[in-house]
């Protein structure tokens, strides 16, 4: 498993910004909505996930605002940008493109077999 | 038990650079781990195991602490122009040297073009994601999601690739017009209750209040300029100006004298320099004087320029010719020039008038003295000229008090 998880460290931005696509949200309910459509078979870190965030924000992926529960909670919403819409869209496209490249290389032997 | 949480979190950021981005990371951090920590809870997990759980999930924190190190450093940057500048930091941490330049290849060509030729690409490698085992459950619910943000960016991105108002509008053209045909229906209410409404007014609000800051201090200043005290204002603008020069000059000068005399080793000589550096600082504040109202002070600033300049021409021509006992007669003519200058300055004035004549006749009086008596020799009669002189003030003060 950790050969997947290496292969999926990659991809932790797109999968941030594939979830701010559907709306705003903050750092838990992302990790939570990951985990729940992988059926818990995978979950950020606390600390890749921040630091993810802080990447984005400086690459201005994605914006930032603190919310008001009113419940005493204080949480910090993300919001997609418009060039982080662009990332996620080439991103995605790259991820296919390579996906493909290793399915070629690894279809011939699968099929030897 | 939340107090646990509280205090790993304390002990978490124990290390963390000091600065108001730690903070906030903190306060962030604390919250979602509270949340988890409340979710295990209500799951049925027993606190310990809820506690573990939570304090297992945090993962490395010195990656996160390296990140705010490294973003603290581009923030002012951050949102002009991210894609170019901070491609490179983002694919030292993914560790993706090959996909992150392609993503801002693709992000900095413009809008419409890119997104068409997307689609033909995607379709070429679609027949491959069903054969891929496993993660074909996850691709087909994806791709709807990125066609339609084909679409939507194709549209506004255009107006929108200045950025920033747009953001938060965004979200919520997504929601409407993508989200309904798809099965995430139900979480945009969800989202677009609290964070259309409530947090949808801040982010939008930002961008004003820049624009705000800019136009009340922008605004005054050019009020207060044709305003009442214009003129005061130029004058301390002027004053000011001529207390900077008077400064740098000075230093230039030092500078000067020590580079000179390092170099000629005429130590001797060097120092006049400082003397026609109070002859500029003079005319310095000739020029920085009112026209009007300074007209005194700027007849001073002129004659103390000139003296200045005397003094130093008396040194430089005694040290150039040894003729000490010729020189000093710079002086007298020195007089007598500032008479003058006293004169044409005492434009209405009649008792400058007078007191300008009159110093300028002394002095002419006294150089003449001198000459006579160094060409002829005779100063035990050319001292004479002197009583001549008071005799002739005297019959110029009886016709000064006829005129008046």
């Amino acid at each position: 498993m950790s050969i997947a998880s290496d292969l999926i460290r990659g991809t932790t931005d797109m999968m941030i910004l594939a979830h701010l696509l559907e709306g705003d949200s903050y750092g838990y309910d992302i990790n939570k909505s990951i985990r729940m459509r992988t059926g818990d078979r995978f979950e950020l870190k606390e600390a890749t996930l921040y630091t993810a965030f802080r990447r984005l924000e400086q690459q201005g992926y994605i914006s930032s605002y603190w919310g008001d529960e009113g419940s005493g909670a204080r949480r910090r919403y993300y919001t997609i940008t418009a060039p982080g819409r662009k990332a996620y869209i080439a991103s995605v496209r790259e991820w296919e493109n390579a996906k493909a490249l290793i399915d070629s290389i690894i279809q011939p032997k699968s099929k030897d077999e | 038990m939340e107090d646990r949480i509280r205090s790993l979190v304390a002990e978490l950021f124990r290390d963390a650079p000091r600065s108001g981005k730690t903070l906030e990371l903190r306060d962030e951090m604390e919250q979602n781990l509270l949340d988890r920590y409340n979710d295990l809870i209500s799951e049925g997990h027993s606190p310990d195991d809820a506690f573990e759980e939570v304090r297992s999930s945090v993962g490395d924190m010195g990656e996160l602490f390296e990140e705010i190190e490294r973003s603290s450093v581009y923030e002012r940057r951050a949102y002009g122009e991210p894609e170019r500048e901070q491609t490179p930091p983002a694919s030292e941490t993914s560790g993706q040297k090959v996909t992150r330049p392609a993503a801002s290849e693709a992000s900095e060509r413009d809008s419409t073009q890119p997104p068409v030729s997307e689609p033909s690409e995607r379709e070429s490698a679609q027949p491959v994601a069903p054969e891929a085992s496993g993660q074909g459950n996850s691709q087909p619910t994806e791709e709807p999601n990125i066609q339609k943000t084909l679409q939507i960016t194709e549209e506004p991105n255009v107006p929108e690739t200045p950025q920033s108002p747009a953001e938060s509008d965004v979200p919520e053209e997504a929601q409407s017009a993508e989200d309904t045909p798809s099965t995430d229906a139900a979480e945009p209410p969800r989202h677009g209750e609290p964070g259309a409404a409530t947090y949808g007014a801040p982010t939008n609000s930002q961008p004003p209040y820049y624009g705000a800051y800019g136009a009340p201090t922008a605004s005054p200043s050019p009020d207060a300029r044709p305003g009442d005290g214009g003129t005061e204002i130029s004058t301390k603008r002027r004053r000011k100006i001529a207390g900077s020069l008077n400064g740098a000059m000075w230093c230039l000068i030092t500078a000067l004298y020590f580079i000179v005399s390092f170099a000629t080793g005429a130590w001797h000589v060097t120092w006049i320099m400082f003397l026609l550096g109070a002859g500029l600082s003079c005319v310095i504040s000739y020029f920085a004087g009112e026209r009007g109202s300074d007209g005194r002070r700027r007849v001073g600033a002129l004659n103390g320029a000139m003296w200045c300049l005397i003094t130093a021409l008396y040194f430089i021509m005694s040290f150039q010719t040894g003729a000490w006992g010729m020189t000093w007669l710079i002086f007298p003519a020195g007089a007598c020039l500032s008479s003058i200058v006293g004169l044409i300055a005492s434009k209405g004035d009649p008792r400058a008038m007078w007191r300008a004549i009159n110093g300028s006749f002394w002095s002419i009086v006294v150089l003449l003295y001198l000459a006579i008596s160094f060409a002829t020799g005779l100063w035990h009669l050319t001292w004479v000229i002197f009583l001549v002189a008071a005799a002739v003030t005297n019959v110029m003060h009886i016709f000064r008090g006829e005129k008046e």
